[in-house]
């Protein structure tokens, strides 16, 4: 090895040596203790550990609830992630064209993403309630029946998603917002001149250029939607009979409430892999089309 | 052809023009001269409708713009800075404005070849806009441009950002591909050697305001004012202040005498001499100045004197180079009455006999 | 040299000075969940008593949040050591915490010392503490759950009496329900089913299993038994007070406590505790009252409360945490918290005494609990009860969405529960 190219491989090492090890301390390390656990039985209580090799992962294949919590899972990825980037997208385009005039909606759109999830969860909870809900309210005085946001077992899930949307919309907004203000205005007059109007202008001046925006954002938000946890904890705890149980609910179930800290760890390392699946694939997507 | 008129335009506190009047016949090259900051852009920027104007008029084939779309003014227009579309390639980029106005495909590909063939490109036309280099992409924001033959062609400074042997090479191209397709063109520039050697006629800007239009010539040889004076010409043109009477005025304590001015009053002027139109002889009854600075400039040499505390500016072309001494010493001078131009002090303006 | 020395002297005495104010005392962590701040100032005012009569003594309270959320902390806490000294938490729990080893058997003390006679205590309360047959957690409050009802409803409905069975309590409850508007959905119910899955739910539902003749487990408490008859026939009493004669409705999902749709007048009756007594008195009862659990096959009703668990630390620490214990379960402080609060005492001196009779003498309201405690039943403490409970719980939420008939419902859950008691 040649003097230089030592030295920079002790350079990589300077430069990377804080964020790797923080990463293996706080990221790596948790990772193999959670795939080391989804080998063994542990009630986290008692200091009995006993090793049950994969009995964990096939107990999961024949579990109902762990497919329930998938399946409600993937709509609540597949509900919230489309179309909380589209509406957001829409929203930032909007603003970024008005920019001025539009610094209170802005600041209106913002706002749920400063308030915390779980302080969001109660409000909603306050909106959504059956008897005394502002929604209830409104519908009665609208002349409509009440609808039971969050007993209704067939809609529950849907109510959880609509506020994670609210929510999520505002996040997502102020990245894109940031990517739209990067794009160079001369582009945009650039393809005025040449005849562009909005529609033609959005395909070939907005979206390629904030492709790298859309990939970052896409991706946060898969994570984000896999992750979510308070809002489903804070305003029904799963229910109405599983119909709002995603995969993170079911461990925090399972784990805090059943004790079965190996079949957690086992259902975690599911979406562990699923996530990482979703995520490798989309880089790679991105970066072939950036290409 | 296209007309310009009372074109006012202001943002906020500052005005980036005001009453501009200009009309540019067909195939014209038009050139706005000015100084950073004087609203070359602005004006540029109203003819393609990329800004409302606040008074005036826009007028194409005796049609007025101001209501019309940028989109659908037939205008096309090269920026300072390109503005490529990053992620297309050289072709989709030349391709773009004639998608957006729906012209045959059968024939995009034709169009293409021709301008690439024009403005030399074809080995590029497959690369990424963003990884060809600064001439490249001038080429290629001037070919987009005219891919879709304008009415009217406006260029925003387009070779400030080259290196000079670039600049001065494809000068020369935008002057050919003028000749050839003899499009309407405003070309604005704060360089005065671009605007001199592309324009047909000459627009000179100052803080938003007209100061001269006419042909090179015109501008160079009577300035209508002392700005013009100043700010074309190299080195600058010498000042001096004096006063005139009877068509007599003093000039490096020497008098002189104009015959064509002899009719006008007594009055403060400023008399303004070209540096090539000051000789330097060795008749020993000139003019004595002390040479400081000797610069090399081309075939002429250009000399920075001294002479009663005030500096003179001189060109000395090839053929007398020999009189030239050496720096820190005399020389002797001689200005020829004829070529010197008188300033009203007051309004700065170009006294006319 | 010298100089530094003399720095860090005086550094070190600082920081003992600053660190331990009171080295000599031993410090008690004390987490609780106690939530009305009423409680809570109480308690401070109580522990100080304590630490005045015992100043070698210093309690650390600390609030953990409500109970039903606690369980976690409290888990993880034990699981990295990190536990306090004393714990308040429901008894139903002590087997599952006792498991862990690191729980102090409260009975190992009852002999050593002439303050406490483990004969004060009511015998019922010590075994919703046991674990494996012997006292480990201590009773440090108590309650039951009875009807609340609502008294302008029942003059208007005409009822006069309170009804004492499931049948009157169906009838009064349908006369109950009144749709003042015609509309087809009735703006009063006679009742409040608690919706939901969570503990609040499965200890309501098992006054209903209990009045019905069932049980949650067989004898030795190693099998599941609320599927049987009595169990399908408790929830077919709910479903029945909902769907077939639609005079009950449903409580939010897991906050049947919560009282909003009682005082707002949208229900007539519902269950509950004392605890909530200082909020009905301020209207001299003259609105709301309450009467005991109806009988199906025989009256039940469920005991609740907190225990105090003391855990295995210094014997040092033990011993004084073993002291704020019969300090607890004293006749004087159980007096002072029943009155204030609701609860009932858990020490008969207590509950016999002047004071506390003239009480509930002043408080109809608070006197039901304490009657119905003569066939109040507490809750099996065995290691698996808070999954078994939430497995009812979900059987009872499937059955009140008719998802599923009680009886399979019920029947997977207990089947589930086998599982557990296996473990
Ligand atoms: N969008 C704008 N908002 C505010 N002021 C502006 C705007 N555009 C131009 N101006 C101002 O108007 C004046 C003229 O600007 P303009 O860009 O037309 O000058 P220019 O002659 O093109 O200068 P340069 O040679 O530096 O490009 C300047 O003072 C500038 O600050
Ligand atoms: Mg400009």
């Amino acid at each position: 090895m040649s003097k230089s190219a030592k030295r920079k491989k002790w350079a990589l090492l300077i430069y990377l040596g804080p964020a790797m090890s923080f990463l293996s301390v706080f990221i790596i390390l948790p990772i193999l203790f959670l795939l080391g656990l989804s080998f063994f039985k542990w009630d986290m209580l008692s200091g009995i550990y006993s090793f049950t090799g994969l009995s964990n992962y096939l107990g999961m294949l024949k579990d109902p609830n762990f497919y329930n919590a998938l399946g409600n899972t993937v709509i609540y990825v597949l509900g919230t992630v489309p179309l909380g980037m589209a509406a957001a997208l829409l929203i930032a385009v909007i603003i970024n064209r008005k920019i001025r005039a539009f610094s209170f909606y802005r600041t209106a759109i913002f706002m749920p993403v400063i308030v915390s999830l779980a302080a969001t969860g109660i409000i909603w909870l306050w909106i959504y309630d059956y008897q005394n809900g502002i929604l209830n309210h409104i519908l009665v005085e609208i002349g409509l029946g009440k609808v039971n946001w969050l007993g209704n077992p067939d809609i529950a899930l849907f109510s959880v998603m609509s506020v994670t949307l609210w929510k999520r919309i505002g996040y997502n907004m102020v990245i894109f917002f940031a990517g739209l203000q990067v794009i160079p205005t001369q582009l945009y007059e650039a393809a005025k001149i040449d005849g562009a109007r909005a529609g033609s202008q959005f395909k070939y001046v907005t979206w390629p250029n904030l492709l790298p925006t859309t990939s970052f954002v896409l991706i946060i938000n898969l994570i984000f939607a896999f992750r979510d946890f308070s809002q489903i904890y804070v305003m029904t705890r799963g229910g109405p009979i599983g119909s709002t149980t995603t995969l993170v609910y079911y461990i925090y179930e399972t784990a805090f409430n059943e004790f079965n800290i190996g079949y957690a760890a086992a259902v975690s390392m599911v979406l562990f892999v699923l996530v990482m699946i979703l995520t490798y694939v989309q880089i790679n997507y991105f970066s072939a089309k950036e290409r | 052809m296209l007309e310009v008129k009372e074109l006012t335009k202001k943002f906020k506190q500052t005005v980036a023009c005001k009453d501009i009047n200009f009309k540019v016949d067909d195939g014209e090259f038009f050139v706005l001269l000015g100084p950073s900051g004087c609203g070359k852009t602005t004006v540029l920027r109203l003819i393609a409708g990329l800004e409302t104007l606040d008074r005036g008029n826009i007028i194409s084939n005796n049609m007025s713009l101001n209501e019309v779309d940028t989109q659908d003014r037939n205008v096309a227009m090269v920026f300072q800075n390109y503005a490529l579309y990053p992620n297309m390639t050289v072709r989709k980029n030349l391709e773009f404005p004639l998608k957006m106005r729906k012209t045959d495909k059968n024939r995009i590909p034709e169009i293409i070849e021709e301008i690439a063939g024009l403005l030399q490109m074809a080995e590029f036309l497959d690369k990424k806009a963003v990884k060809l280099s600064g001439g490249q992409q001038q080429r290629v924001a001037v070919g987009r441009a005219l891919v879709r033959k304008p009415e009217i062609f406006l260029l925003d400074e387009p070779l400030s950002n080259l290196d000079a042997k670039l600049r001065q090479h494809l000068r020369v191209e935008l002057a050919r591909i003028h000749k050839e397709l003899n499009i309407t063109t405003v070309y604005v520039t704060h360089d005065q050697a671009e605007a001199m050697t592309l324009g047909d006629r000459i627009l000179v800007l100052k803080k938003g305001e007209i100061q001269q239009v006419g042909v090179p010539e015109d501008i160079y040889e009577s300035p209508a004012n002392l700005f013009v004076a100043q700010f074309i010409g190299f080195p600058e043109i010498n000042l001096f202040e004096t006063e005139l009477r009877e068509g007599k005025f003093k000039i490096m304590g020497t008098d002189a005498k104009i015959k064509k001015y002899s009719k006008i009053g007594n009055k403060k002027v400023i008399a303004a001499i070209r540096p090539e139109d000051i000789e330097i002889i060795d008749s020993g009854n000139g003019i004595q100045a002390q040479l400081e600075i000797k610069e090399v400039s081309g075939p002429d040499t250009i000399l920075y004197l001294k002479k009663d505390d005030k500096q003179i500016r001189l060109r000395v072309s090839k053929e007398k180079r020999d009189l030239i001494p050496e720096e820190k010493e005399a020389v002797e001078l001689k200005i020829e009455p004829d070529k010197v131009m008188l300033y009203d002090y007051e309004s700065k303006k170009l006294i006319k006999p | 040299m010298q100089l530094p020395m003399k720095y860090i002297l005086i550094l070190l005495i600082f920081i003992c000075a600053c660190g331990t104010g009171d080295s000599d005392k031993v410090v008690l962590k004390f987490w609780h969940g106690i939530e009305s701040p009423e409680n809570n100032k109480l308690l401070k005012q109580k522990v100080a008593e304590f630490e005045k009569k015992n100043p070698d003594i210093r309690i650390e309270l600390q609030n953990i949040g409500a109970q039903d959320k606690a369980m976690p902390k409290i888990m993880t806490a034990i699981s990295s050591g990190e536990y306090p000294e004393i714990l308040w938490f429901a008894p139903v729990y002590t087997g599952k915490i006792a498991q862990s080893g690191k729980l102090l058997a409260a009975e190992d003390f009852f002999d050593r010392g002439p303050e406490f006679d483990k004969n004060n205590i009511y015998e019922g309360l010590l075994e919703s503490g046991q674990y494996q047959g012997k006292i480990y957690t201590v009773p440090f409050e108590t309650n039951c759950l009875a009807v609340y009802y609502n008294k302008n409803h029942f003059k208007e409905a005409g009822i006069n009496e309170a009804p004492e069975t499931w049948d009157e309590f169906r009838q009064a409850a349908q006369k109950l329900t009144v749709d003042i508007n015609n509309d087809g959905a009735p703006e009063q119910y006679g009742f409040l089913i608690p919706l939901g899955t969570e503990e609040w739910t499965v200890w309501t539902w098992e006054t209903f299993l209990w009045q019905a003749g069932g049980s949650l487990l067989n004898d030795d408490r190693t099998r599941p038994m609320f599927q049987k008859q009595p169990g399908v026939e408790a929830l077919n009493y709910w479903l029945d007070l909902r769907y077939k004669y639609k005079c009950a409705s449903f409580s939010a999902r897991n906050a049947g406590y919560k009282l909003d749709p009682f005082l707002s007048e949208q229900v007539s009756m519902m269950v509950n505790g004392p605890w909530n007594y200082p909020i009905l008195k301020d209207q001299d009862y003259i609105k709301y009252g309450s009467f005991a659990l109806p009988a199906g096959d025989r009256d039940a009703t469920n005991i609740g409360g907190e225990n105090l668990y003391l855990f295995k630390t210094t014997s040092e620490k033990e011993k004084a945490a073993w002291r704020f214990a019969v300090y607890v379960m004293s006749k004087d402080f159980q007096v002072d918290w029943a009155i204030n609060t609701g609860y009932l005492p858990v020490n008969k001196k207590a509950a016999t005494s002047e004071r506390y009779k003239q009480f509930l003498g002043d408080n109809p309201f608070v006197r039901t609990f304490i009657d119905s405690m003569d066939f109040g039943k507490a809750r099996p403490p065995v290691p698996g009860y808070s999954r078994m409970s939430r497995r009812i719980g979900e059987a009872i939420e499937e059955a009140l969405y008719r998802k599923q008939t009680p009886g399979k419902a019920l029947q997977k859950a207990a089947e589930k529960t086998e599982e557990i008691m296996q473990q």
